[in-house]
């Protein structure tokens, strides 16, 4: 619209990443094997061979978390793995009690497993976000009660980048004797996490979002007992009958070696990610009536999340073409309604429409991040010289 | 997903020329005004000598739709009679522009305007004859 090219600039690596060369390599060396195509759970010479190449990969999912292997139960990513931390546990642990808590701010893979269980009698709180996006453990401790089985915080938001402290939350739920489910979608992979530390004693992954490819996902089910879910689905004796059904032995190849790949690239990738941010920032921070959903320092290096007074939502997506982004607007979202997550933060209706994340990836460059600029700044300027003299952040709020 | 933004969409919403203030001297200047609950809010105004609108500009904060279907009316009715925004169509918009149906409710609110600002630049006996 401007002149610029039409490629598409990837920005929406919150969503999904492209799938690393090396992890695409391992995946078709294992499709085309004459080895490593037999049933895992074959006894046969060749079905041991699938299933030595399953453990491989469990070794190295495992090393990525500081787990132990017998540990990381394969599912088909992360929405299958909160469904079944949340529905398997809560109904394991019913006859213990039936009040669960979580936050208002989780991905809809949680919060609609939370509905379901309340469609079932369990009895939930939901907590919201402090307008940091923060959860405030005082406020977590005062609604813990005796018959209290399961909690459910995520550890990065997926539209704020906004991390939360999930060893100060871990440790109030274990001192409790509180189940803790984490979904991790968004930080596995970038952030550090040591589950012989961290006290969680269920997190939900997918390999998508760190280079892997789509459909693979697990979910850490901690050695302890009564961290064990109950299947949702019955079947078979794989992945310790948490989740039965013949393992997709390629796509769980692929997945270990996007793990290995991002153990050993996190620290330089987390930094380059912190630059980036800084620079897309620097670039539109200075436009009035802006923004930032997510303080710096809580929040993910890879992920910029921000609002414009005075403009629409998706009119800014259309305006930010061919950056591809993530919108809070309304059109974006089955719902109909605009981000529940900022809504949830305190941000008005208005700008929550308005909200756009960007979310960087082991590909992004300063190329990147400038065209991401110079169409944001275009972008806002256009629409906002369309608005009503009026319009201003305040009257819509 | 198919794009649902037609080519004719697309070039109003990169270049809507019409939208802004009145930059001319006219007789009568009326803006009329409609918004809705998801915040679209859009403002038209209309330069008028001799019962003709000799200049019509708009302001929006809406999507694409609505920005491109207020640039298309203005473009439609600039220099017609007052009375001939009896004739605008909001299904005439939504058939050129491809409005998806279910945005359609969005041009709506362009109608609402329109009505509005019918009434207001129609003069003493049209708005008599209005209330």
């Amino acid at each position: 619209m401007t002149g610029t090219s039409p490629l598409p600039v990837y920005l929406d690596h919150a969503a999904t990443t492209p799938v690393d060369a090396a992890v695409t390599a391992a995946m078709v060396e294992c499709l085309e094997s004459p080895l490593v195509f037999a049933n895992p759970s074959s006894i046969h010479v060749a079905g041991r061979q699938s299933a030595a190449a399953i453990e491989h990969a469990r070794g190295q999912v495992a090393r990525l978390l500081n787990a132990e292997p017998h540990e990381i139960v394969f599912t088909s990513g992360a929405t299958e793995s909160n469904n079944l931390a949340i529905l398997g546990a809560a109904r394991q642990r019913a006859s213990r009690g039936r009040h669960l808590v979580t936050m208002t701010t989780e991905h809809k893979a949680v919060t609609e497993c939370f509905e379901a269980l309340e469609r079932e009698g369990f009895e939930v709180t939901w907590l919201n976000p402090e307008t940091s996006g923060l959860l405030d453990p005082d406020r977590l401790e005062a609604v813990l009660r005796d018959d209290t089985q399961l909690l459910s915080v995520m550890h990065v938001n997926n539209e704020t980048g906004i991390v939360q402290d999930i060893a100060s939350i871990g440790s109030i739920c274990r001192a409790r004797g509180i189940l803790y489910h984490c979904d991790a979608a968004q930080s596995v992979g970038k952030l550090e996490i040591d589950l012989k530390v961290l006290p969680v004693d269920l997190m939900s992954l997918t390999a998508h979002k760190f280079h892997g490819p789509q459909g693979i996902g697990a979910l850490f089910v901690a050695d302890r007992p009564g961290s064990h879910p109950a299947p949702l689905i019955y079947g078979g004796p794989q992945e310790r009958r948490i989740r039965p059904g013949t393992q997709a032995v390629h796509q769980i190849i692929g997945f270990g070696v996007a793990a290995e790949l991002a153990a050993a690239r996190r620290e330089a990738d987390t930094e380059k990610f912190r630059e980036l941010r800084e620079r897309l920032w620097q670039g539109i921070g200075d436009l009035p009536d802006l923004w930032r959903n997510g303080a710096d320092e809580h929040t993910f290096p890879g992920i910029l999340n921000v609002s414009a007074g005075g403009v629409d939502g998706e009119s800014l997506m259309l305006g930010l073409e061919p950056l591809c982004v993530a919108s809070g607007a309304a059109c974006n979202s089955q719902s109909g309604e605009s981000s529940y997550v900022l809504r949830a933060m305190g941000r008005s209706d208005a700008l929550a429409q308005s909200a756009i994340r960007f979310s960087l990836g082991r590909g992004t460059g300063n190329g990147e991040i400038d065209q991401a600029i110079e169409r944001y700044r275009w972008a806002v300027q256009h629409l906002r010289a369309l608005a009503p003299a009026r319009a201003t952040t305040a009257n819509r709020a | 997903m198919a794009d649902p933004y037609s080519q004719t969409v697309r070039a109003y919403f990169v270049n809507p020329v019409h939208a802004g203030s009145i930059r001319k001297s006219y007789s009568r200047v009326v803006s009329a005004t409609a918004d809705d609950r998801q915040g679209n809010t859009i403002e038209l105004t209309a330069g008028i000598d001799d019962d003709t609108l000799q200049e019509l500009r708009f302001r929006a904060i809406a999507c694409p739709h609505l920005i491109a279907a207020a640039e298309h009316f203005c473009e439609r009715f600039e220099g017609r009679t007052t009375a001939s925004l009896l004739e605008f169509d909001p299904w005439d918009t939504v058939r050129e522009l491809q409005v998806p149906l279910g945005k359609t409710g969005r041009i709506l609110l362009l109608e609402d305007a329109i009505q509005w600002l019918r009434r207001k630049s129609g003069g003493p006996e049209q708005q008599r004859a209005d209330e």
